[in-house]
């Protein structure tokens, strides 16, 4: 018996498709190649989205335990699990600061009892004048800014955090011990909700949720189609190979576990690259530091639902997308020999996903549940709309060509191989098309997002210091002790090199008892303690006497606590210690009276403050029974156009000195985002300008790999023309048309299509100032140009093999 | 006129074709053609180009479907076969020799040879051996590990050749298989197709407009504008 039996003939079967696909010269290898490299890299990228719970849950567990040293002391009065305990084991107290624009988080701590919990990552609670640092700002300490960093940090380094006591390799946090902190001090932060690595947790608006969860599905779907897309990469030469086994008696079946043999190598080729990509990746992750984001190497790990659905699914879907691509193959035996007019292609099945996106957008539009409870069929209708594209490409491609009409022999070139295989082209561009119409869509709602947060900013008062000067600086913290008072900060702060003209004032923050409120109105609201001098020279106000106090009409609009009355009685709270620190701290409480007189001011929105505004404003004199731990002292000053760069760290030093919870900035002009949200745009647009680079480099390495095998596979017809005459740059140009054509179709759909969903998500989330970015848009056009043009440059030299006699020859 | 003289032998006919039609689009490729093949003969189809001569024998071979008409193998209907039985009929009983030889390109000159075999089913050390002695009967077994692309193109038709009789087939399709070489290779496949195919008693349907090809057949069969106008023996 030499016949297998039928299992093994099918996998022998599967085994001659993985022949095919490794056998033969350069061109099967460099096709496989490709395959492998744009798999893995889609692969990879989506290993390492599906990474993404895992890095979160790991950073929030280790935070979360962090967060539980807080949670010991007796301090958070929102706790009952502390509220009436025993004594504390330990007292803490935050001691961040900034240098060079990157945040140092510390804590001071100091154990009352022998249980006091050390924190995680440290083997011991640092003594008295030690301290334990995270790697990263051991680093800093030992580089040539350690010295100026050192007045701030004058500790002595006995340890490093372990990974566990760190959020992220980069981050820059230590522990130091003390001895001086008192509890119910205001010195002492108790602990409260937020404090511990606040710049960590980055709370996001709901529409920045949804912007960024429409960018990352933007840059993943893309990624999907190359991976199909890729599996069809050069289909002709795959078509005849296959009607080539028909011939010699392979039936239906065979051919398809062939050709899945074949699709199947690409695959898991891709998918063993994509791990390696991915595992490879992951070790490089904690060297990159992307706008304060880093992660460590061990977090990146893949859920395992998603990483075996992309093990599995991506061979799958190659499996699936060969199948379905060679219909033609199994039906037609002689397509190798005679090509019939290939049917035109309809379009009415092709726009069932983009409408049931569109239904479903406008549905998520019209539904009374907030979007963001509505994230999986808001996301679902943008993939449809999405993968709408590349379903719609192919017939538009063909009826563009099918269409037009050429006199020139290099149209007429082009135009006739396009409209033999239109598919094909448009194939070879659907990714591209995909990335285009997502990024237009997600520029057009960015473009909106700030033309409506500007709105808004320019709606509300302009309490922000204006002043564009990169040389303004602004010191905020409050006084350390009764003793070190602003008078004498400010004389500190003068006597530095290159600074100038330093003045400031004090904000309070009020806290407005429930019961003249109602439980339902904001029980907080501010004030800046300023002298007659200052706002008379700041044109504040016209006339000012000691001991009054001005109110802006504005303030009951403005404010969610709404008008202070004449003689209502209100509670000084801090606002570095947070809304439970101080108030629930016995003998800290301490009543203002407001005066029987309220005198009117207007808040100018044109005019340039340079410190924090408030509709409430209290001359010194009327603010006597203010406690001065309750006065966050903020002070303007500006520094010399000579100024080094390290002047500010010089500022900071000198704040350390004095104030608690000292923070110092520079001013370098208006920002109306807040500042996270600001960071997720940022992080957005990187995003998006590395995602479509990245992946119009992918596409179009496929598109070169398309254009030179059809060069390969017309090189009779190429010698044929040469040797009728025809010139080398007739054919060069026909080949940039047969690139560029497909191309200006993919752009024409993505901008409508792109525009079009950009405008629907901007209607579903309830955005105004719909708003759309022509320059951006223009240079999305541009790059896709100009990798046409790239491609064709790459092929002229097939092109011009190809049209050598050698072409010519049969025998 | 449809006419189909005794075959030399006077056994029942392998493969009879009989009023075939189809059509490409508008354009009528046969009206009403049909012949027979009987076991061990060479029957030359000749005419002038688009004459219907490749569709008549694509026809015979299972691989196009006529609109109307039969094609009998051994009294069995082909035309009306699934597609898996005329892709098995095609496997095992059938081979093809094409112009260009259509070997696959990535699979080495041994690896193409066996194919039949190993999409039949046949295990590999069978495929092997049975090839190697099919590859040295037709002279290719020092090209045997190379593949198509770097051998000439009389090495590959008769590579193709025999690919198309490793089988051990009743009937070999050949359409034009000397077309794209020069005299001397022409002669050199022709030669070997005739005494291989002879010797394992195998019928050979060659399709061609040359007259010094036609001469190695028992038989010609001469198409115009889709039907046969003549059909004569020879030898």
């Amino acid at each position: 018996m030499t016949r297998r039996s039928s299992a093994r003939a099918r996998l022998g079967d599967l085994a001659l498709g993985i022949r095919l696909a490794v056998g033969g010269d350069r061109t099967p290898w460099g096709r496989l190649l490709l395959t492998a490299v744009g798999i893995g890299l889609g692969v990879g990228v989506l290993l390492l989205a599906a990474s993404v719970p895992t890095m979160k849950q790991a950073r929030d567990e280790r935070q979360n335990a962090r967060q539980e040293i807080a949670g010991v002391l007796s301090h958070y009065p929102h706790s009952s699990r502390y509220q009436d305990s025993h004594d504390p084991s330990m007292l803490v107290t935050r001691a961040s600061t900034e240098f060079r624009d990157q945040r140092i988080q510390g804590r001071a701590l100091e154990p009352l009892s022998p249980d006091a919990p050390v924190p995680p990552g440290l083997q011991r609670i640092p003594g008295p004048g030690q301290m334990v640092v995270s790697p990263a700002l051991r680093e800093l300490l030992r580089g040539s800014g350690g010295e100026l960093l050192k007045p701030r940090l004058p500790d002595h380094v006995v340890g490093v955090i372990d990974k566990e006591g760190l959020i992220s390799p980069n981050e820059l946090f230590y522990y130091t011990g003390t001895t001086n902190l008192s509890e119910g001090g205001t010195t002492v932060a108790a602990v409260y909700p937020g404090d511990s690595p606040s710049t960590n947790t980055r709370s996001l608006s709901g529409q920045m949720w949804i912007i960024l969860s429409f960018g990352v599905t933007v840059l993943l779907v893309p990624i999907v189609v190359f991976v199909v897309s890729t599996t069809r990469m050069a289909e002709a030469a795959r078509e005849r190979r296959l009607a080539a086994l028909r011939l010699v008696g392979a039936d239906g079946k065979q051919i398809r576990r062939i050709a899945s043999g074949e699709a199947l190598v690409g695959a898991v080729f891709g998918v063993l690259l994509g791990w390696a990509v991915f595992l490879g990746g992951a070790q490089l992750v904690p060297h990159i530091t992307l706008l304060e984001f880093s992660t460590f190497a061990s977090d990146i790990r893949p859920v395992w639902e998603f990483a075996v659905l992309v093990t599995l699914g991506v061979p799958a879907a190659a499996v699936i997308t060969a199948q379905a691509a060679m219909r033609r193959t199994i039906i037609e035996p002689l397509g190798i020999v005679r090509r019939t007019k290939p049917s035109s292609r309809g379009i009415v099945w092709r726009l069932v996903p983009m409408a049931l996106g569109v239904v479903g957008l406008l549905l998520v539009g019209a539904s009374s549940e907030r979007i963001s409870q509505l994230q999986i069929p808001f996301l679902a209708s943008i993939v449809l709309l999405l993968i709408g594209v590349p379903l719609v490409l192919p017939w538009a491609v063909e009826r563009v060509v099918r269409w037009s009409s050429a006199r020139s022999v290099t149209w007429q070139l082009a135009l006739r191989r396009l409209q033999l295989s239109s598919g094909t082209a448009a194939r070879s561009v659907s990714a591209i098309a995909v990335v285009l119409t997502g990024v237009i869509a997600l520029q057009t709602v960015l473009a909106t997002s700030v033309a409506t947060f500007q709105a808004q900013a320019h709606d509300g008062p302009t309490h922000q210091v204006a002043t564009p000067s990169r040389h303004e600086v602004k010191v905020r913290g409050t006084l350390e002790h009764p003793g070190k008072g602003m008078a004498e900060l400010a004389d500190a702060l003068e006597g530095l090199p290159s600074t100038g003209e330093v003045d400031g004032t004090a904000g309070v923050r009020f806290a407005v008892p429930e019961q003249q409120r109602g439980p339902r109105r904001s029980r907080y609201t501010g004030a800046t303690i300023v002298d007659c001098a200052t706002l008379l020279e700041r044109d504040v106000v016209t006339r000012c006497s000691a001991g009054d106090v001005f109110q802006s009409p504005e303030h009951s609009r403005r404010t969610p606590s709404g008008a202070i009355r004449p003689g209502e009685r209100l509670r000084a709270t801090s606002t570095y210690h947070g809304s439970a620190g101080l108030e629930g701290t016995p003998g800290e409480v301490t009543t203002w009276r407001a005066p029987a007189e309220l005198k009117p001011f207007e808040v100018s929105e044109s005019r340039q403050y340079r410190y924090d505004m408030s509709y409430l404003l209290i001359t010194p004199q009327a603010a006597e029974n203010i406690p001065w731990w309750a006065r966050n002292v903020e002070l303007g000053l500006d520094f010399t156009a000579s100024a080094s760069p390290d002047a500010i760290e010089r500022v900071r030093n000198v704040a350390a000195e004095y104030l608690e919870f000292a923070s110092v900035r520079r001013i370098s002009g208006y920002s109306p985002l807040p500042s996270d949200d600001a960071m997720v745009f940022r992080l957005i647009r990187y995003g998006l300008l590395l995602g479509t680079l990245v992946a119009f480099a992918l596409i179009g390495c496929g598109l070169f790999v398309t254009a030179a095998e059809q060069i390969q596979e017309r090189r009779r017809p190429m010698a044929v023309l040469a040797a009728v005459g025809a010139r080398r740059r007739t054919l060069g140009w026909s080949a940039f048309l047969q690139n560029g054509v497909p191309m200006l179709v993919a752009v024409a759909v993505s901008v409508v299509v792109g525009l079009s969903l950009g405008v629907l998500v901007v209607m579903v989330t309830s955005l105004d100032n719909l708003a759309f970015d022509p320059l951006g848009l223009l240079g999305l056009v541009g790059i896709a140009a100009a990798s046409v043009l790239v491609v064709t440059g790459l092929t002229m030299p097939a092109l011009r093999r190809a049209m050598h006699p050698e072409g010519l020859r049969t025998e | 006129m449809t006419t189909d003289p005794e075959s030399p032998s006077g056994s029942d006919p392998v493969l009879v074709g009989s009023d075939l039609q189809l059509s490409f689009g508008r354009t009528p490729a046969l009206r009403g053609a049909g012949m027979s093949v009987h076991a061990g003969e060479m029957v030359a189809v000749m005419g002038s180009s688009g004459s219907g001569k490749s569709t008549l024998l694509h026809c015979l071979a299972g691989i196009l479907t006529p609109s109307s008409g039969s094609v009998l193998h051994h009294g069995r209907e082909i035309t009306t076969m699934p597609d898996q039985q005329r892709s098995a009929l095609r496997r095992d009983e059938f081979g093809f020799v094409f112009q260009f030889g259509q070997l696959v390109p990535e699979l080495t000159v041994a690896e193409n040879v066996a194919l039949p075999l190993r999409l039949s089913g046949h295990r590999h050390a069978d495929g092997r051996r049975r090839s190697a002695l099919w590859m040295d009967k037709l002279g290719v077994s020092d090209v045997a590990d190379h593949r198509p692309g770097e051998i000439s193109g009389g090495q590959g038709q008769r590579a193709a050749v025999a690919r198309a009789l490793v089988a051990d087939p009743e009937v070999v399709f050949a359409d034009e298989p000397t077309g794209a070489l020069d005299s001397i290779a022409g002669e050199q496949v022709m030669a070997l197709l005739d005494e291989t195919a002879r010797e394992s008693g195998t019928a050979v349907v060659l399709v061609t407009h040359e007259s010094r090809v036609a001469a190695y057949a028992d038989r010609e069969v001469l198409i115009r504008d889709g039907a046969v106008r003549q059909q004569e023996s020879v030898r």
